[in-house]
This record gives structure tokens, sequence and C-alpha cells, in this order.
């Protein structure tokens, strides 16, 4: 029944081949663009709520007459467990409509891991921005600024905190896809005896940025010693593309089946 | 210039979702789905409708067996993960694949970008004849306009193989008629191959060109639709006079009206019978689809309380 206009292209023929390509390109940009969306759309609110809880913990430091840059410094860089939980609600919603709409697993994959780096530095630039204020009014009021326990030495090295938070932005939001997933696609049993592979990039993270409320202790804790110079954004990498490889052997093959929870968040 | 209708080829497929080997959905599976035609796929809840349309899209690989998919005059290959094959193959499922709370405009532009045949005006007027606000999100709107976005989704993607999972069981009757409507509208002036899964058989048998009939994960049968309503033959006339032409058939359904009744029986006539019922002034009719379904799809259990 074909008309004289229809093609009889195949899979394997060169024309064919270029089209999956446009086709992967055109998955890839859309699932990266959603996530980056998504993320940033919840984000900006969650970005009001963190400015909005440091005013009120410095507001009420301010009346007992003891400052802390903690005030700042702590909400600011919760935005990777924030991403954690992000990357847990959001691909669970895009799944089955993305391979619905002819994607494919991989341009999917790739997708996430474009959005997620993305997704990584610009959250991590927004922390940074949150910092390096919070460590200029702290300097312009002459408070006292305890030192931070982070690689870098404190937050007017604008350069090393947005490498340090982006890279943990990446990894943390990486994480939360790899536990969503693995629920997906082995139920409720073999995705939590799964989480502790989400954890291992987080672990690397921690160990090598020795950053925040996780990263000095652990390191201490599990031996690991001070990193410097290179070896921090290079353990940060590291930590990124073994999350980025958990996640595409998750995604590979994963059937895909309708999530009732699982929804946009962009509504 | 757009792609040929595709065709599928399944071989030997099981689909085991749980770990015992009883519990497949699909068992020992084989099938062509003829390109250019659209196809009806029947058969009872839990038959194995849903799991054969998501590995012809490969939202799942099977256990064991092939799964070929492919155009019109070229070769067929596996589905899954095949970029190729699957941009140009729709599975609109009942659940409906589109973001419940955001709003239906970010699904479909999601679809737009993603399929290269994307017709935008054809989904612009379906929505408008549906009634479907692209402003609402899906969760927000009514069981049936929701089951209408599927629908429309699945004609505007134009994709050689596009399947319809039971997707129009939520709307109401002027809009399946509309959506029927379109369907073959759309599917002559951009000839594709359509499977189209329903429990509302009388409304589309016809539609279908072929059918194909599933019950518990094997295929009872799959022919041409003609071949198919050929199965079984309908008499009318006088009760007594139909009698001596029910013997040695399996009747499938009576009716009496007065002195009138209509036997409805499985299996055909011959020539010489039919010449023998026409002479003895009985109507010979076809039989609906829906009849020999149920027939087909009788369980031995309900076959015995017949029996009785």
């Amino acid at each position: 029944m074909s008309t004289p206009e229809q093609t009889s292209t195949h899979a394997g023929s060169q024309a064919a081949r270029a089209m999956a390509a446009r086709a992967h390109r055109r998955g890839t940009r859309a699932a990266a663009t959603y996530l980056v969306r998504s993320a940033w759309l919840v984000g900006a609110a969650y970005w009001v709520v963190v400015l909005a809880i440091g005013a009120v913990i410095l507001y009420i430091e301010l009346r007992g007459d003891d400052v802390s840059i903690s005030a700042v410094g702590g909400p600011a860089s919760s935005a990777r467990f924030f991403l954690l939980v992000l990357g847990i609600i959001l691909p669970l919603g895009m799944i089955a409509l993305h391979v619905s709409a002819g994607g494919t697993r991989r341009s999917l994959t790739h997708g996430l891991w474009a959005g997620s780096l993305v997704t990584g530095v610009t959250f991590g630039l927004a922390t940074t921005l949150v910092l390096w204020c919070g460590g200029w009014l702290f300097t312009r009021q002459g408070w006292t600024i305890e030192p931070e326990r982070a690689v870098y030495g404190d937050w007017s090295q604008i350069g090393s905190v947005l490498v340090v938070e982006s890279l943990y932005c990446t990894v943390y939001f990486l994480a939360g896809m790899i536990i969503a997933l693995a629920y997906y696609r082995t139920g409720g049993w073999l995705g939590t005896l799964l989480i502790p592979v989400a954890l291992v990039p987080l672990l690397v993270a921690e160990t090598t940025l020795q950053s925040g409320y996780f990263g000095s202790p652990l390191s201490g804790a599990l031996g690991v010693p001070e990193m410097s110079g290179w070896l921090v954004p290079l353990g940060g990498l590291a930590a990124v593309a073994l999350a980025a490889a958990i996640l595409q052997v998750v995604l590979r093959a994963i059937p895909v089946r309708p999530v009732e929870f699982g929804q946009s968040v962009t509504g | 210039m757009t792609t040929a209708p595709f065709g599928a080829e399944l071989r030997d497929v099981v689909v085991r979702y749980g770990r015992k080997d009883t519990e497949r959905a699909l068992d020992g599976v084989t099938l062509s789905i003829r390109p250019g035609t659209i196809t009806g796929l029947l058969g009872r809840n839990g038959a194995g409708k849903t799991t054969l349309a998501a590995l012809l899209a490969a939202f799942r690989r099977p256990t064991s067996g092939s799964v070929l998919v492919g155009p019109a005059g070229g070769p067929l290959d596996d589905p899954f993960e095949n970029p190729w094959v699957m941009m140009h193959t729709q599975l609109v499922r009942e659940s409906g694949d589109v973001w419940g709370d955001s709003k239906a405009c970010d699904t479909l532009d999601y679809y737009a970008d993603l399929r290269p045949d994307w017709d935008a005006d054809l989904a612009g007027r379906l929505l408008d004849e549906l009634e479907v606000d692209v402003r609402k999100s899906p969760d927000a709107l009514s069981r049936g306009k929701r089951s209408a976005l599927g629908a429309v989704i699945g004609l505007a993607s134009r994709a050689p193989l596009t399947i319809f999972d039971e997707v129009y069981l939520g709307m109401d009757a002027p809009s399946r008629y509309a959506f029927y409507d379109a369907l073959v509208a759309d599917y002559t002036e951009h000839p594709r191959t359509i499977l189209l899964s329903s429990h509302l058989i009388d409304e589309v048998e016809r539609l279908f060109e072929d059918v194909v009939v599933i019950d518990r994960g094997r295929v009872l049968l799959a022919e041409p639709a003609e071949d198919v309503r050929g199965r079984g033959v309908s008499l009318t006339g006088p009760a007594d006079t139909i009698e001596p032409f029910v013997a040695g058939h399996q009747v499938l359904a009576r009716q009496h009206l007065g002195p009138t009744s209509q036997v409805t029986l499985f299996g055909e006539l011959d020539a010489a019978q039919r010449a023998a019922a026409t002479q003895a002034g009985l109507e010979i009719g076809a039989v609906p689809l829906q009849d020999l379904f149920v027939h087909l799809t009788r369980k031995s259990s309900d076959l015995k309380e017949d029996a009785r």
C-alpha cells in the first residue's frame, strides 16, 4: 500500500543511519532540555527557600550576638542533597514518555548525562555565588569567619569553590537517578539492595572533594590523606564518570512500564 | 517523502514476567503483521496483547524468540534500541505516556521534538475536534479527554508502525467515532501499518483488514478479516427449516423471534449446503467478528458449562 512518495529506506542504509544519528541528537537534546528546565523550575523555588532560611538563621544569631558563617554555608551547601532527591523524581517521569516518543534508552542516557552536567554546574555556580555573597557580607560587617571544612581555604577562591560544588551537585544528581531507575528496573527488594551501588560514586566524591558536611569527617574516618591540587578535580571527575557509567548500565535494556507517581515536575 | 509502512515478524516469542516457567505472557508466538494494513489485535484481558505491542515498540525484550520490524520491501530488524526503527514506531498505551501534572502541550512538544514525521496541523485539528484543552494537565482532564490526547499523539506521529492499545476505552461514543473517521482518513492519505487492540470489536471490526486473535499468550488465528468472517455463517428463516442445516455444526448463538429463528454456526457451509439452504428459503449471512471472537476465546470451563 506504499505510495510513490514513500521511500523503502531500511535500518542498514546510509540514509537511515544519517536519520538515526539525527534522531539520537534530537532525543539527547530533548531529554537534557527537559531535565535542566525541570530542575531549575523547582530549583528556583529551592533557592528562594534556602536564602530565606539563611536570612532567618542569621537574624536569630544576630539577636543572640553570636553570628556564624555556617548560617549561609549550611543552607547553600545543601544544594547537592536537593539534587539527589530531584534525581530520584525526574527520570521516572521521563523514561516511558521518551521511549514512547521514539527515543532510545541510549539517547535518554546521553540526555541525562548532559542535563546532569549542566544542572550540576549551574547549581554549583548558584552555590558559589551565595557563598561568595555571604563571605562578602561577613567581611563588610567585620564578623568573624570560621575556617571552612573544605579543600578550598575560603569562599573567596571562587574558581575552586565552583569546581568542587559543581562536581558535588553533578554526582549527587546522577546518584539520585541511579537509585530511582534501579528501583524502576528491579523492584522494591533488589532496588533497596542496589542503593549501596549508587552510594559508591558519592563516597569517591566525598573522599576526594573533602568539603561540606561529610567530606572531611568521612575522609578522616577512612584514613584518606588530605587532597590538594589537581587530585581534587580529578577525583571529582572520576566520581562523575563512575556515576555516569552506573547510570548507563542501569538504563541499558531497561523494560518500560507506566509509572504512577513518576510525574513531570513542571506542572 | 515518508518511510514506507512497516511490517513485523515474530518467531517463537516467549515473554515470562515471573521466575516460574508457567508465568508466560506470550507462549511461543509466531506471527506476521502485513505492512500497510489495519490489523485488529484481539484477545481477552491478560491474553498478551499489551506485551505483544510492547515488544514491537521496543518497550521490552522477549525472554526468547525473535521480534523483527521493518519497512515493506526492506530487511527487518530487531527494534530494541534500534534508533531508526524506534523513531518510526509509535505505541499509544491505554495508560497514556504523558506527563500527568504538566500542561498537555508540554507532552505534545516533546513528541513533536522527537518524531520526524510529526504533523502539528493534524494534531491541532484533532485536538479541537475532540475538544482537548492542551493548556490543562492530563491529570486535570477526564479519562475520555486523556484517551483522546493519546489518540491524537498516535495519529499525529504518522509513524510507519502505529499501535493503539485500548487507547479509546475512556472516550465517549461521538469521540470514538470521530477518532475512527480521522484514523481512516489519515490512513488513506498517509498509508502506514496500524495495529488496533480493542475490546469494542463491534465498533472497530469494519476497519480491520487483518485480524490476530491471542488467547493466554498463544496466537489462535492471524488471517485477513474476510477469511475470519468466513469461518462462521448465520442462517435466518423458519425454525423447523433451519434445524437440518445445524446438524454437524457448532452453534455459536441461537435467537428466536416468533416463528423465525437465527442460528449462528461455527464453520463453513459447503456449496451444496448453501444452495440447499437458499432453495429452502433461508437467508445466509456473515457472522459478526465479535461472536467468533467470543467463541474462539472461551475457556474450556465455559464450554463445559454451556454443554450442561
